[in-house]
């Protein structure tokens, strides 16, 4: 009987376990993107008014974000900084390959990242910012749902996981 | 007489002339050029036109380059300049940053780090009649800088009149090393020397090439006495410079305009004493700009330094006083 009590508790914990994992990383999605969108809006900053080279941007901007973006502009900015034996589309493929790695982005977002490296480093300021501006609606969108996804997953993971982990047991019985 | 060069030869600013350049072209042509055997201090522009030949112009002449790094006077096995070597060259000018240089851009040039001026050109979009960008860039021209310390040294006792300075004018022809020269008189007049004490001299250097500001830093050396105003109009800047650093003498490059004319007159009138290059290749030659014509006619200058055009950069053709005598060299010009 004990054995059997070890066991369901065991079960029980792991399907908590399970579940409070798929929470965190719905969670820490919301989060990497509302770095992304952070990022986006310090690029505009910088765009507008800093007017820093791209390299010392990424610099400035890798210690204000958290977490794989922050990394990513970290990774950015070694490779920009690398007295000039890479292209810019070269750097941001390299440094899009590890945040893919280290991220919880899917395809999709991936290719907002993609994107937002195709838009910056060019001439026409306005145009720059009206495209990031358009991206940065996307991401702010994509945000919000994951958002509130977070919050639904939270709660029917959690519930799940508890419920999941006693039918488990209850069968076992 | 012998001839008065102003760049002496073995300079060995080799090295450094090298990485400026060399680090700022696509890896390509950054691999050819690396293998050729020239030196560096006599290299003068660097021109890279999509689809076009690789040229240099090394020691006053053309030369195309080919693949095996040899340089020669013919076109044929010269390197073709592709899209992707112009973008690459762009993007490391700009330090992947474009938008950091559109209001250079707009005036067609960028100056780096070293003061190298390169100048751009390619698809003009215009908006109200006003340049907005410059689009499709496809036509590089790399001008080196050359900073040669004591290149002024055998002009400055030509040039001096006592205890100051005269009004000097430096008369060049493009390429020759009117700048160069500028910016060591500058550096020697501000540091101080045998024939004169220290002064405070003010720069406007709106094409950024005498003091090579970078983020407001001068990378060449222009002596400890000198402001510079970087990037700003020259007509502005020297009323500027009087208004706010009190200099005793204000050097600018390529006096043009019928403003930068006015604000020569306000600056002598102030008792500042100026030093100003303009291109040309003789007095007689910038006498047919009325402006310019108005300032030797009414001897606003006492020294004319003229380069010469044809032979090897630096070297100086003659040297006038005010009213047209010869100092050095040259033939007298009629005034």
């Amino acid at each position: 009987m004990l054995i059997k009590l070890i066991g369901g508790v065991i079960i029980i914990t792991a399907s908590c376990g399970i579940g409070q994992t798929i929470a965190y990383n719905q969670e820490m999605l919301a989060r990497e993107l509302a770095e992304l969108l952070s990022m986006i809006r310090l690029v505009k900053s910088e765009l507008k008014y800093a007017v820093n080279d791209l390299p010392e941007a990424f610099a400035d901007m890798a210690p204000r974000l958290d977490g794989t973006i922050g990394g990513f502009c970290n990774n950015m900015a070694e490779l920009l900084n690398s007295n000039h034996v890479i292209s810019f589309q070269d750097a941001w493929g390299r440094s899009m390959d590890k945040l893919r790695a280290e991220s919880r982005f899917g395809s999709t977002y991936m290719e907002h990242v993609s994107r937002l490296g195709s838009i910056i480093g060019y001439m026409d300021v306005d145009g720059q910012i009206m495209r990031l501006e358009l991206l940065e609606d996307m991401i702010e969108h994509d945000y919000k749902k994951e958002r509130e996804k977070t919050k639904q997953t939270k709660k029917l993971s959690g519930s799940l996981g508890i419920f999941g982990g006693l039918f488990l047991v209850i069968l076992m019985l | 007489m012998d001839n008065l060069l102003i760049m002496p030869k073995g300079k060995s600013i080799h090295n450094v002339l090298e990485n400026e350049i060399l680090r700022i072209l696509s890896e390509r042509l950054r691999s050819i050029l690396s293998k050729t055997d020239i030196n560096w201090s006599y290299l003068q522009e660097i021109r890279l036109r999509v689809n076009e030949p690789f040229i240099i112009i090394y020691c006053n002449k053309e030369y195309f380059v080919s693949e095996d790094g040899r340089i020669r006077d013919t076109r044929r096995m010269a390197v073709v300049v592709t899209v992707a070597d112009v973008n690459d060259t762009l993007e490391y000018i700009s330090n992947y940053s474009l938008y950091a240089y559109e209001d250079d851009i707009r005036q067609g040039f960028i100056t780096i780090q070293g003061g190298h001026r390169i100048g751009l050109a390619g698809k003009v979009i215009l908006e109200n009649d006003n340049i907005k960008c410059v689009r499709h860039i496809s036509f590089i021209n790399i001008r080196v800088s050359h900073e040669i310390k004591g290149c002024s040294h055998k002009v400055m006792p030509f040039i001096s009149l006592k205890s100051e300075i005269a009004h000097t004018l430096i008369i060049s022809p493009p390429r020759c090393g009117k700048t160069t020269l500028l910016r060591d008189i500058i550096r020697s007049l501000s540091d101080g020397s045998d024939l004169l004490p220290g002064m405070t001299v003010g720069v406007v250097d709106e094409r950024s090439e005498i003091g090579a500001c970078y983020k407001g830093v001068p990378q060449n050396d222009i002596g400890i006495r000198t402001d510079i105003l970087d990037g700003c109009p020259k007509a502005h800047g020297m009323l500027m410079l009087i208004r706010s650093m009190s200099p005793q003498v204000i050097a600018v490059d390529e006096l043009g305009g019928y403003k930068d004319i006015e604000a020569v007159y306000d600056v002598i009138n102030c008792g500042c004493k100026i030093i100003a290059t303009i291109h040309g290749n003789s007095v007689d030659d910038i006498k047919t700009r009325p402006g310019i014509r108005k300032l030797i006619d009414e001897r606003v200058f006492e020294r004319y330094i003229v380069l010469h055009g044809a032979r090897r950069p630096g070297e100086v053709q003659a040297i006038f006083d005010g009213r047209g005598s010869v100092i050095y060299g040259g033939d007298k010009f009629v005034n």
